[in-house]
């Protein structure tokens, strides 16, 4: 399967640093996903995480390497916007992504950039707010609305643009707990209708929700595994400063007290079921 | 945010509300110049009679609208207490030591502050009953013509939705901050105006702070959403030209006809 998202040999750094290799955010990034698969990104603060999801849709460039989006390089000006129509970003801030006064006035926003006439506009619009569940508050004011609901909102004026991929830049860390649930909610049921999901996040729990997970730090992946391979060595998390989800800490802590549980667990469930197993033989 | 700010719309079905944006604005515009030629009760009369007609129409509360005057008040009393003293001419009324109020005073302060609250009501009532957007659509579209002597209508008027879109917000974390300047102690309230003025300080710099970063973080998302100017946009908002904003122009001719009949 042709990938996606195709990042080869990718260099980055901010203009004005030292050109010296310590001074590079991004070194030597390779990386490909394909159509329709779920990843998370996680690592520590300032590890570029951020960075590499604006490489994704040409709002960076790199300074070596290239990236191509559906094949085509990021590089080359003419493909910029089908790359960025391709490729849809919701930033962390619910407030600082919303351009104008009413909800259908905003997911319009990006139609009207793409030249999309106004019959076939309408048209996405009602399925892109049916699609996050916002129907009927076209008219609202987006500053009345909740977290979760602007990001609900700043969701469905990318989908309304219908892109392949979408990139969630740390899109929950600023919500409530309800609203966390209705954006996580919403990128399961986007990964279900195929779309491709790319998830930028600290928490190990939310990340563990995605097919693949992908560990960043000091400017590299170091990590490219399946969900259920990363959760047997989660514990490893902790080296990169990132947390380990409770149920490997619990998992490990088991062990120690001479509880026979098999070494590895590959998920919540697999746990849940060896502790079934142990107490029902009791 | 629970307190009316001034120039927010209040969403309704009235015909006032349903009149076509640019036919607004170019009325709002000529009406205020018309305000300007008015100089006796006779005049003054109609336009009041007017005003009131079209607030009646708009189907607003009149509470709304006289929270949109309590802002000048204070510019309208000094406009009165000025012309009562310093205006001369006409009979005495009033003579007291150094104090003398002449009729003409009187004529003054009251049509001053009748231009003054004329002016308010006609601009309250475009905002209140055109939403932001239908009116900075309008103003695109009027400024359209100019784009070719160089002037930027596309790009002032998205500078104006997102000023409006960001206001509120702004408005919260002014509010925010300032609670939290006053749990470590900040005084906004006592002392002389110089001092308040500069108890505002801790307040602006980080808000200053956090709007500029709310501007990169906005343009990066546009930029993320395939925004590259006016070039080759299409719009959600039609705006219509109907018969009711034909009326307008009716109308307004026959205010102009009974300014002039009925000026001095
Ligand atoms: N505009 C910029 N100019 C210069 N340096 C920057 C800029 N943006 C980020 N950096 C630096 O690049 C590095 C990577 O930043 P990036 O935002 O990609 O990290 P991140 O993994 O997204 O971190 P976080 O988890 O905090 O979001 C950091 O050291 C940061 O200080
Ligand atoms: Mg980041």
């Amino acid at each position: 399967m042709e990938p996606i998202i195709q990042v080869s040999n990718v260099w980055f750094k901010y203009p004005g640093e030292d050109p010296s290799v310590e001074y590079f955010v991004l070194r030597d990034i390779n990386l490909s996903i394909g159509i329709g698969e779920y990843v998370a990104i996680i690592g520590p603060n300032g590890s570029g995480k951020s960075t590499l999801a604006r490489m994704f849709n040409g709002l960076l460039l790199p300074n070596q390497g290239e990236i191509k989006i559906a094949g085509l390089a990021t590089t080359t000006l003419e493909n910029l916007w089908d790359i960025r129509k391709t490729v849809g970003m919701v930033f962390q801030n619910p407030d600082n992504q919303i351009v104008a006064t009413t909800v259908r006035d905003d997911v319009a926003f990006g139609l009207e950039n793409l030249g999309v006439p106004r019959s076939e506009m309408q048209k996405r619009i009602s399925r892109a707010l049916e699609a996050v569940g916002l129907s009927g508050m076209e008219e609202s004011a987006p500053h009345y609305l909740s977290g979760g609901q602007k990001q609900r909102l700043s969701i469905a004026g990318i989908l309304a643009m219908q892109p392949k991929v979408v990139v969630f830049d740390e899109a929950t860390s600023m919500l409530d707990p309800q609203g966390r649930k209705e954006v996580l909610n919403l990128i399961a049921s986007l990964h279900q209708s195929g779309t491709t999901v790319v998830h930028i996040t600290h928490s190990a729990e939310e990340a563990f929700l995605a097919k693949r997970i992908l560990v960043i730090a000091k400017g590299q992946i170091q990590l490219d595994l399946p969900r259920d391979e990363l959760y047997k060595q989660s514990i490893n998390l902790e080296k990169w400063g990132l947390e380990v989800p409770l149920p490997v800490q619990l998992h490990q802590r088991l062990i120690k007290r001479g509880i026979p549980l098999t070494d590895h667990v590959k998920s919540t469930e697999d746990l849940v079921m060896q502790i079934w197993k142990l107490l029902s033989k009791t | 945010m629970n307190q009316l700010v001034i120039g927010q719309y209040v969403p309704g079905r009235s015909l006032i509300h349903q009149l076509d944006p640019r036919a607004k604005l170019a009325f709002v515009f000529a009406y205020m110049i018309l305000v300007f030629f008015a100089n006796n009760i006779a005049s003054y009369g109609l336009l009041l009679f007017f005003s009131a007609c079209t607030i009646y129409l708009s189907q607003i509360p009149l509470r709304i609208f006289s929270a949109s005057l309590k802002p000048i008040l204070f510019l309208i009393l000094v406009m009165i207490l000025f012309h009562l003293f310093l205006t001369k001419g006409g009979q005495v009324l009033f003579h007291f030591s150094f104090l003398t109020i002449y009729e003409e005073g009187v004529r003054q302060a009251v049509f001053i502050s009748l231009r003054l609250i004329l002016l308010v009501l006609t601009a309250s009532l475009l905002t209140f009953t055109t939403s932001p957007m239908d009116l900075t659509d309008g103003l695109e579209n009027m400024l359209h013509p100019f784009t070719r002597f160089g002037l930027p209508a596309h790009e002032f008027a998205l500078m104006m939705s997102i000023a409006l879109r960001f206001i509120p917000t702004i408005w919260d974390e002014t509010e925010k901050i300032k609670k939290a300047q006053m749990a470590r102690g900040a005084d906004f309230e006592s002392g002389h105006i110089f001092r308040r003025v500069k108890s505002y300080i801790p307040v602006l710099i980080p808000l200053f702070i956090s709007a500029f970063r709310r501007a990169e973080d906005l343009a990066l998302a546009m930029e993320a959403r395939c925004y590259r100017g006016g070039i080759n946009r299409t719009k959600l908002r039609e705006l219509h030209f109907s018969t009711k904003d034909l009326g307008l122009v009716i109308i307004f001719a026959f205010l102009v006809l009974g300014i002039c009949l009925l000026r001095e």
